[in-house]
């Protein structure tokens, strides 16, 4: 009798501090419809809104902003992206950043600072029910795509990672890890300048390929410490290259458990 | 000579004044000129005060300068004495040790604002659009210098000698000063700009031309140096031009103002001559003191646009939209969006505030500077104040600009070279806040086929067109930065350096960059 007058009271403490949550969600959601919308409206003052908005830390806040993440502009999609992986312990915000990041609308070079900035979401939330898809984007073309997936495996920390980047680290170890990284979003080839004081053509085009070297990094350099990283963050063990890595796994998979 | 009777002189001219230089009919003329304007008035009497030591006490002798000066217009009592000891304020500053000169600052970032808390509202608004950016301006030639600025000095603020009602509350206390060391004693034009300072324009647009002193005028540049008595004008068309990265202005065609710094009362003062002139203050509250003859009108925190134009002797104030408090004659109160003020003090009608507004966006530029660094200005008449971590200065017929160094660490024999990196670098003194649709913009001179852009952890990689060691001008939007795959935003990302950074190929390989200017669209 007394426990379930002690439960009762307790339910009652707890009811208006969630009425409260969404009440203050509800009302952030009507301002952020009035000034997102109003006619006129600036590109900076309607991220200021997205901004003001996601400081409500509410799944009814998630679900209001998620639909942009598809149909908003680049910039607005990219701050809403980061700023979801701020919901750390709300509900049903990871279904939301997976839906987004399969989206058509995300695809391709142009849509992926954005399939960037969702993986980094992911490993914040550090949600079990993105793996599947940080798994796969582990090998994706884009280097920073596959970055971003990395870390956020060493972040979500679950067992069946550690194949796919064992797998990763013997690729970019080998001639695959040469490849060049651009730096720019929208890569363009390099024209053959005026190369002051150069006269031979051959000399001038392996100038040309020299500078490209000195600004650019190759994708061993970027994913290589990723790679180690996220493997030490989810085993707790240190390895110096992939083939040590490979034979600890070995020993060790069969009744591996991830440690705390 | 202008006819001084209608509007304000020249600096030069009221030091003349005060040292008795003038002849007779100049004498005369700005005589019949200083009954009828307080302003100038106000600024003789403090620059009158720079002299030694009377052997009298001093407030007796100040007193009876600014009583002299005010001869016309009646002083009440309180008002007498708080100008004296405005007065003795200002002359025990003046000969303190001088203090370093006013730099001017950016106006704070947008980029800042996303710094603060998001629940905090009523940000002030930032206009941007989507239309492509107009050619860029050749940067106009080093200006003349202006006239030797001193170093900053604190002014205690001027008492206004008008008769007020008693109800008005207190004038307020002058600031206060510690005992000088008196200097040289003396009066300058110099002096006098202590009490005003030039302003700087860039952005021109349409037809804007400046008329200094009594030189021809001629068209405006890409950035000037505008002082006290220079006219800006727009004859065949309209012409507007920023204001110091803070404001725009924008005349109407046939319209002619001058526009520069008064120091007392930290406001900007616009000396209406003719025509129309509105003013937008791109989001922060400023004050401005608008001018013509002898009538006075003044915005206090004013966040938005006001026109102003002639009404026979008088001029009217229109607030086109926005908010702040207007003081005409006596009476000060809060301005009213379309309802016009004359000059003394009479509400008017209501005001064409769309057709202005229309107007106005037609004429204003469609960029402004946020940042701009030439290289030939003086360190201490940058109108942005940057430093330059990386890459010396270097001059050629044009100007200066940055000729990238190789670290001393990094550099070559000539018998033996070896790799480097060839780097210039520039650091604002606030960081710039990023906006939708900014802009930088940059002249270089380089033989490296490619070098990177870096804006702070952001980074692009840019294609040299280059050729044949000549200067060539880039423009790259600021969303072509990334850092690993993704873009630079606005609001929440900001610039706080710019770097340069080419491959050292041979001992031919130079990187050199000029004019760096970070745009911002308007809408």
């Amino acid at each position: 009798m007394r426990g379930a007058a002690t439960g009762a009271f307790l339910a009652l403490l707890s009811f208006p501090a969630s009425s409260q949550d969404s009440k203050t969600a509800c009302q952030a959601i009507k301002r952020f419809d009035e000034e997102y919308g109003r006619p006129g409206v600036s590109p900076d003052e309607r991220i200021k809104a997205i901004l003001e908005l996601s400081a409500v830390k509410h799944v009814k806040v998630a679900q209001v902003l998620a639909p942009l993440l598809t149909r908003a502009t680049f910039p607005e999609r990219i701050i809403i992206g980061t700023e979801l992986g701020k919901f750390v312990g709300v509900e049903g915000v990871s279904p939301l950043l997976l839906s987004a990041y399969a989206h058509k609308s995300n695809e391709k070079e142009r849509g992926r600072g954005v399939r960037v900035v969702l993986l980094k979401s992911l490993g914040e939330l550090k949600s079990p029910c993105a793996v599947a898809v940080v798994d796969r984007s582990v090998e994706d073309k884009d280097v920073w795509v596959s970055k971003a997936a990395i870390d956020a495996a060493g972040k979500i920390r679950v067992k069946s990672s550690v194949d796919i980047l064992l797998r990763a680290l013997r690729r970019i170890e080998g001639p695959e890890g040469d490849r060049r990284v651009r730096l720019e979003l929208f890569g363009s080839e390099v024209p053959a300048t005026d190369v002051l004081g150069v006269a031979d053509e051959e000399l001038k085009k392996k100038q040309i390929q020299d500078s490209e070297k000195e600004q650019t990094s190759s994708e061993r350099d970027v994913l290589k410490p990723a790679l180690q990283a996220a493997l030490e963050s989810i085993t707790r063990h240190t390895g110096a290259n992939s083939k040590d890595w490979q034979e600890w796994w070995r020993q060790k998979r069969a009744k591996f458990e991830v440690p705390p | 000579m202008k006819d001084m009777t209608k509007f304000c002189p020249p600096s030069d001219t009221l030091a003349g004044w005060v040292e008795g230089r003038l002849s007779a009919p100049e004498q005369a003329a700005l005589k019949l000129h200083l009954a009828g304007c307080d302003q100038c008035r106000r600024a003789v009497a403090l620059a009158a005060t720079l002299e030694p030591a009377a052997e009298a006490p001093l407030n007796e002798a100040l007193l009876s300068r600014v009583v002299s000066a005010s001869r016309r217009r009646p002083l009440w009592r309180w008002a007498a004495a708080a100008g004296v000891l405005s007065a003795l304020a200002v002359s025990l500053w003046f000969a303190r040790p001088r203090a370093p000169e006013r730099v001017v600052k950016a106006p704070e970032p947008a980029g800042a604002l996303a710094q603060r808390p998001p629940h905090q509202v009523g940000e002030p608004r930032i206009e941007v659009s989507e239309e492509p950016p107009p050619p860029s301006p050749k940067v106009a030639p080093k200006p003349e210098p202006a006239a030797p600025k001193k170093p900053e000095a604190e002014v205690a603020k001027a008492e206004e000698p008008k008769p007020v009602p008693p109800a008005e509350p207190a004038a307020p206390k002058p600031e206060p000063v510690t005992p000088p060391v008196r200097s040289a004693p003396g009066v300058t034009g110099t002096d006098l700009a202590t009490v005003f300072a030039s302003v700087f324009t860039v952005d021109p647009s349409g037809d804007l031309w400046i008329q200094r002193g009594e030189g021809h005028p001629s068209k405006a540049g890409a950035f000037e140096t505008v002082n006290r008595g220079d006219m800006l004008t727009a004859s065949a068309q309209g012409g507007a031009f920023t204001l110091e990265g803070r404001a725009t202005v924008v005349l109407e065609k046939g319209a002619e103002a001058s526009v520069y710094f008064f120091k007392p009362d930290k406001s900007y003062e616009l000396s209406l001559a003719k025509g129309l002139v509105m003013v937008d203050t791109e989001g922060s509250p400023q004050n401005w003191r608008i001018t013509r003859g002898s009538s006075t009108l003044a915005f206090s925190n004013v966040v938005g646009r006001f026109s102003v134009e002639p009404r026979g002797e008088q001029f009217s104030a229109l607030l086109l939209e926005g908010r702040g408090e207007l003081r005409a004659g006596a009476a000060s109160r809060r301005a009213e969006v379309g309802r016009e003020v004359t000059s003394d003090g009479r509400s008017g009608g209501r005001g064409e505030t769309r057709k202005k507004g229309d107007r106005f966006a037609e004429l204003r530029p469609k960029s402004s500077t946020v940042f701009l660094a030439t290289f030939d200005e003086k360190e201490t008449e940058r109108p942005f104040a940057y430093t330059v971590p990386a890459g010396r200065p270097a001059s050629e017929g044009s100007g200066q600009y940055l000729e990238a160094a190789l670290p001393e660490s990094e550099s070559t024999s000539t018998s033996s070279p070896e790799k480097g990196t060839l780097k210039v670098a520039v650091k604002p003194e606030h960081p710039i806040g990023f906006t939708t649709g900014m802009v930088l913009r940059f002249r270089y001179r380089t033989t490296a086929p490619s070098f990177v852009l870096n804006l702070g952890e952001f980074s692009h990689v840019y294609a040299s067109k280059s050729v044949g060691g000549r200067w060539a001008d880039a423009e790259i939007p600021l969303a072509a930065f990334e850092r690993e795959g993704v873009m630079m935003v606005p609001v929440v990302n900001s610039v706080p350096d710019v770097r340069f950074e080419a491959p050292w190929l041979n001992k031919n390989s130079r990187l050199d960059v000029d004019g760096v200017q970070f745009l911002r669209r308007t809408r």
